[in-house]
């Protein structure tokens, strides 16, 4: 099949390649760049683990074409920590005991980061709705709840 | 200074900053050069006879490196028992349920892949099948395995007492029978398998595992290699809840691929695939005769409970018991016949699974709660008055050496608001209790133990060498807190090397119980071997008495004068130079029944000790829909002394999500042998709207053969949490539901029967 | 899982989009946010040689006020953007409520009113994968001759469950499709077969570019009822969208729209029998409306939970829409 060249702006970074138009982001971020932190568990959009930010916004990297978001900032696990420093949304996920297997990880801390992005202190409700479209077996949520709260208190406090 | 104690303190687990930062590696994410791409052959059929597989038209297709079928292998058939051995890993004779293994392939490519797997030939002669217990077990049904007469792959028959005589001196008896559908174990991550044979005759393979040594063993056989050729590697696993414990089909396919095309073999399965030829969970149905006294002493038990166990034996000895043995490690049982009868069907393997049983349990507490109510008992003090306690001994023989069933009835109940709720909440409101205990590992004969090795480097920082596996429940992280803990150094400063079967010692695995009370004890007794080898050394240097030492911050210090002390690293290097490498040893092996076996022989000993725990769940049903809403759930369970409280509350709230929010929404659907619901759109696995409010409570029993008191951490709960929600729901309605789960149209129906018997 | 092959267009704008449509047509689909589309193209039940991606278009996106006073909302307008939108909010709340009861928040970040509105009938025996499908006749949707749900069924019955177009419905909303040289704008209902097998009615080259709805009435009421067995992400069991104007003293009913979704072919615009003209609002009359919606919910096997269940919910479900309604 034909390949399109394109170019992908991801965690910042600009990667130009030519993909097949029926290669999924997942695809093209686990096969071309070996972004492996973004996760296939369903294929399907069901479960959230590919979850990727599209200009900030949460998205299914599975139902995604990677040729239709040339251009747009893409933000994947990787992107967040800097360096060795944890963001706080990941550290808060460590803090507060929100990862068990860690499959649904990635895909929660971005859905996570995305909320508190929009809105600095959600309220539990808001939490659970923004979290509704990601599965995770282990945890039963309330950790993973608790986690985003603390994050939103680290975020609202000045770095030291 | 004071003792180090890192014990009881919630840390921040070992494993869990390279998983937020989407660093740790699963299966799938696994690069080895030259790596080819596996694909599975699956049977549409739920029962035929292979008359041919011509795979020539595959193998010409360019790309295609190895296709191979059951004929590549060498005929053995795999099962956990001797008695049990009845699974072609990919069979010549017949297929017995869709989506079974038939042939397989490696190329280049998945597109590649794919197109081979459409030019295999197969040709099948259906042949009738049966996809019910009922159907299975009529008479003259056709037979999935010849050697099992009826389709009855295993029959468990335990006895104790005099059950007829007891139901005859009984003031209640009550026969009810209960039936549950099958779950699905959803594992996050899809099942994936890596594997690469080099020419010197080794393999290595990577598989998301709850036990790389029996995975190796299981491998030996059926490639008929030896055992240390066989290279069981560390990986991440995303989840497990008992689904993968035993070897699966995808091992033995990609060893052969590898092994055939002489390059390494990626396969990976896909959602459905993980979902049917996995493992999947028994549908249940049990029939429960219980007998009481006027005082609400439970005297006299009959159970006949049947699990549709799907076409091959996989644990079915061990899953035809469990049910059972965590209700008789709950409960003071003086007479009962248990008849457990597995029943091999044509729909997919049935394996264990966390929340095992809920038909034979729930009934088990809506029976007692039956008792309660007709008597005029709180259901709580009947749980109490029949509930097992320390010292006593099981109807089947196990030693009862700690258990704080009575403390965790209480503190839940005291939480919950209990007294002032329990018949008391507003129609179509209820709460209700359940209760349970789980042994804290199974009998596994001379695989039931585990060891460990630890060495203290010269930079004071240690390395443990063990064969405990993560499964997500944090088992890694508590073996580095055990360890750091007793050498008092921070747990940073601890590597773990587990999980690799050339590399680490022997282990369970973690789909027992057992990480916390054998592993744990084994890296407890290695790290304080270590820890004497240091104190020895360091006494030597310091020259003072080894009893006066202890060990905190990287340091050894004198207990009754910490200012005098010398740093770790002194203490080793010393040692090192008088050619004693800090190396600690420890192994241990629970005090279980050796002559103990799940058919042949089911009393004695079956574990160390038991863990025990209570939910209570506080629901809402609308009578006009049927939608149960759980609001709140407080959960009880006495692991012990847990070791990272944090690690175990989430225990806890994992298990409200399968084992209670679970009771309300998941079921596999079926059109005979055909799964409906194999994805997770229209499988109901409970999101975060869907969860209750969750209280937990961690009891402490200080296990007196446990690593510092501690015992399992969490299952009592996913067993137990439907048991408060069956009898929640009696509370809301005055409706006993006995069909799992509780979907709104069951609901409804079951209102509506009730409705038309007052009128 | 693996898409199949095709080839790809990203137009700019509405004419180029249109220009596509003439030339590919019969063998072009449309990609707005995926979510339905791209989940049949990886089970394999759809294979289409061009695809036409919208997500460039902008004119396409957005939600603009019309100087006669009705609403325009593009066809690549999100749902999370119905949700954001102060107009939607404010002037036609049913609106929002039904935005908010589609799937879950990530994936309202994707989909699209348009891709909503189209989204394919559904099947317990026809969304399955190609290896699932191998085990069964083919059926009628998927091009055979049989029905896997229905046992002896003459023709498809796959469920429409779409959560939008109940409401938009409702709301008397219109559709415009447009093609190259023409547009239209027809009733929302009128865009709906109520066939399981191709649920919507439209020509190859033509777009969906819009939905006007008619200006808000300070009197009318609507309310969006939806079973499901999760609070997200599942499509409904049965849906019920109810929109009432009232007289000024609200006693009476003047006219109104009641939409049933997920127990038919596409969603089922109840033939109240004149119920809604000018009525007495009253419990006999929210009870008749009821046994009304009852008729008309034709449920089958395809859906988890039994139709007979379902049946009763769509009365169960309509009172609630009903007495909700009136009460806000």
């Amino acid at each position: 099949m034909n390949r399109i060249p394109i170019t992908l702006l991801v965690n910042g970074e600009p990667y130009s390649l030519a993909v097949p138009p029926n290669k999924t982001l997942l695809e093209v971020l686990r096969d071309d760049l070996e972004l492996m932190g973004t996760r296939e568990g369903c294929g399907v959009g069901a479960c959230g683990a590919c979850t990727v930010l599209i200009d900030g916004v949460p998205a299914r990297s599975c139902l995604t074409l990677a040729v239709d978001v040339q251009g747009l900032s893409i933000t994947t696990i990787e992107g967040l920590a800097e360096g060795d420093e944890l963001h706080p949304v990941q550290e808060a996920f460590v803090e507060r005991h929100a990862i068990q297997c860690g499959y649904c990880s990635s895909g929660m801390i971005l859905t996570a980061k995305a909320l508190l992005d929009k809105k600095k202190r959600p309220t539990k409700d808001e939490i659970k709705r923004a979290i509704s479209g990601n599965i995770c077996r282990c945890t039963g949520y309330a950790k993973i709840e608790d986690a985003i709260a603390t994050a939103a208190k680290k975020l609202a406090t000045p770095s030291k | 200074m004071t003792e180090a104690s890192l014990i009881g303190k919630s840390m921040v687990r070992s494993d869990t900053v390279a998983k937020a930062a989407g660093q740790a590696l699963y299966t799938a994410d696994l690069k080895l050069p030259r790596m080819l791409v596996g694909k599975v052959l699956r049977s549409p059929h739920p029962h035929a006879r292979i008359l041919n597989i011509d795979t020539s038209r595959a193998e010409r297709l360019r790309g295609v490196k190895a296709v191979i079928t059951g004929r590549d292998g060498h005929g053995v058939k795999w099962g956990v028992f001797p008695y049990t051995q009845d699974h072609d890993m990919v069979p010549t004779d017949k297929v017995r349920y869709i989506g079974e293994e038939v042939a397989a392939v490696a190329a280049v490519d998945e597109e590649t892949a794919l197109e081979a797997l459409s030019l295999i030939d197969v040709e099948y002669e259906p042949l009738p099948a049966v996809f019910t217990i009922e159907e299975a077990l009529k008479e003259g049904a056709p037979l999935v395995h010849d050697q099992y007469k009826n389709n009855i792959n295993v029959h468990v028959h335990i006895e104790v007492g005099d059950t007829q005589k007891a139901f005859k001196e009984a003031d209640i008896v009550l026969e009810d029978t209960f039936e549950a559908a099958g779950e699905m174990y959803g594992m996050l991550e899809p099942y994936a398998v890596v594997a690469h044979y080099t020419p010197d005759g080794y393999l290595d393979i990577w598989m998301p595992n709850a036990g790389p040594h029996v995975r190796a063993k299981a491998l030996s056989n059926l490639l008929k290699m030896p055992l240390n050729k066989i290279r069981v590697h560390h990986i991440n696993s995303g989840g497990a809840f008992g689904g993968r414990s035993e070897i699966s089909p995808g091992d033995f396919v990609t060893s052969l691929l590898a092994i055939k095309s002489g390059r390494p073999v990626k396969l990976v399965y896909t959602r459905e695939e993980t979902s049917i030829a996995t493992r999947q969970v028994h549908d249940i149905v049990a029939r429960i005769k219980t007998g009481a006294r006027k005082d609400g002493t439970i005297i006299a038990k009959e159970f006949k409970v049947y699990y549709n166990g799907g076409a091959y034996s996989s644990t079915g000895p061990i899953a035809t018991s469990i049910p059972f043995y965590v209700y008789e490690e709950t409960y003071r049982l003086p007479n009962l016949v248990y008849d457990g009868y597995r029943i091999l069907t044509n729909r997919p393997i049935r394996g264990m699974y966390r929340c095992h049983g809920r038909a034979f349990l729930a009934g088990n507490a809506m029976h007692m709660d039956k008792i309660a109510e007709e008597l005029g008992m709180d259901p709580m003090d009947i749980r109490l008055k029949n509930g097992i306690r320390a010292g006593e001994t099981t109807a089947t023989g196990s030693k009862i050496i700690s258990c704080g069933l009575q403390d965790a009835i209480k503190a839940a109940a005291r939480k919950s608001g209990w007294k002032k709720k329990r018949g008391k909440l507003p129609p179509y409101r209820g709460i209700g209790m359940g209760c349970l205990a789980i042994m804290c590992g199974f009998p596994m004969g001379f695989r039931s133990g585990s060891s460990a090795y630890i060495r203290v480097n010269e930079d004071g920082d240690a390395t443990i060498v063990s064969g405990v596996v993560d499964n997500g429940q944090g088992n890694e992280s508590m073996m580095v807190q055990i360890a750091a803990h007793i050498l008092g150094i921070p747990m940073d400063s601890v590597n773990l090397v587990c999980s690799d079967t050339e590399v680490t010692t022997h282990d369970p695995g973690a789909y027992s119980q057992a990480a916390a009370f054998v592993t744990g004890n084994a890296v407890r007794l290695a790290a304080e071997d270590a820890r004497d080898k240091i104190l020895t050394a360091a006494a030597q240097y310091m020259k003072v008495d080894k009893t006066r030492l202890a060990l905190k911050d990287k340091m050894v210090y004198l207990k009754d004068d910490p200012e005098k002390a010398i740093k770790l690293t002194r203490a080793v290097r010393y040692a090192m130079s008088k050619g004693q490498h800090i190396q600690g040893y420890g192994t241990y092996i629970p005090k279980i029944s050796f002559d103990r076996e799940w058919v042949k022989n089911p009393y004695g000993q079956m574990a160390g000790t038991f863990s025990y725990g209570t939910s209570i769940a506080e629901l809402e049903v609308d009578p006009e829909t049927g939608i149960v809403r759980l609001l709140r759930m407080v959960v009880a369970h006495d692991c012990g002394n847990p070791i990272n409280p944090m690690a175990v509350e989430g225990q806890l709230e994992g298990s409200v999500a399968m084992g209670g929010t679970a009771t309300i929404l998941e079921e596999h659907v079926w059109d005979g042998g055909l799964q409906l619901n194999s994805d997770f759109l229209e499988y109901k696995m409970p999101l975060s709207v869907d969860m209750p409010d969750i209280d937990t409570i961690l009891v402490r029993s200080m296990d007196p053969e446990g690593p510092f008191g501690a015992k399992e951490g969490g299952l009592t709960i996913s067993m137990s949490a439907y048991k408060a929600i069956a009898n929640a729901f009696y509370d809301a309605t005055g409706v006993w539901l006995k069909e799992f789960p509780y979907t709104p149209d069951r609901v409804l129906k079951a209102l509506q029967a009730k409705e038309k018997g007052r009128r | 899982m693996k898409l199949p092959e095709f080839e790809y267009f990203n137009p700019r704008d509405v004419p180029s989009t249109l220009e596509l449509l003439a030339l590919h047509g019969e063998q072009a689909v449309l990609l707005g946010g995926g979510t339905d589309l791209l989940v049949r193209m990886k089970q394999g039940l759809l294979k289409p040689g061009v695809v036409i991606s919208l997500r460039g278009v902008e004119d396409l996106r957005g939600i603009r006020k019309q100087k006669d006073g009705t609403l325009m909302i593009g066809a690549l307008t999100r749902i999370t953007d119905l949700l954001e939108s102060s107009v939607i909010r404010r002037k036609y709340p049913g609106l929002a409520q039904a935005a908010g009861a589609v799937s879950a928040p990530p994936l309202q970040n994707m989909g699209t009113v348009g891709g909503n509105l189209t989204q394919e009938t559904r099947c317990l025996y026809y969304n399955q994968s190609a290896m699932w499908r191998r085990s069964k006749p083919t059926c009628f949707k998927a091009g055979g001759a049989t029905c896997n749900a229905v046992k002896g069924g003459s023709h498809c019955f796959a469920t429409y469950q779409g959560d939008l177009a109940p409401m938009l419905i409702a709301l008397s909303a219109r559709v415009v499709l447009s093609k190259k040289g023409g547009s239209r704008a027809i009733p929302l209902e009128d865009l709906y077969t109520g066939k399981g097998k191709i649920p919507v009615r439209k020509d190859p080259d033509e777009l969906l570019e819009g939905i006007i709805l008619p200006p808000p009435d300070k009197n009318t009421v609507c309310r969006y009822e939806k079973l499901r067995l999760r609070q997200a992400l599942d499509y409904p069991l049965v849906g019920v969208a109810v929109c009432l104007t009232l007289s000024e003293d609200k006693t009476r009913c003047v006219s109104g729209r009641l939409v049933l979704t997920a127990v038919g072919s596409g969603p089922v615009l109840v033939d109240d029998d004149g119920l809604m003209q000018d009525a007495e609002v009253s419990d006999d009359w929210i009870q008749s409306l009821a046994e009304a919606a009852y008729k008309a919910a034709k449920p089958v096997p395809n859906v988890l939970t039994p139709p007979a269940y379902r049946k009763r919910m769509a009365r169960v479900l309509t009172r609630r829409a009903l007495n909700r309604a009136l009460k806000d």
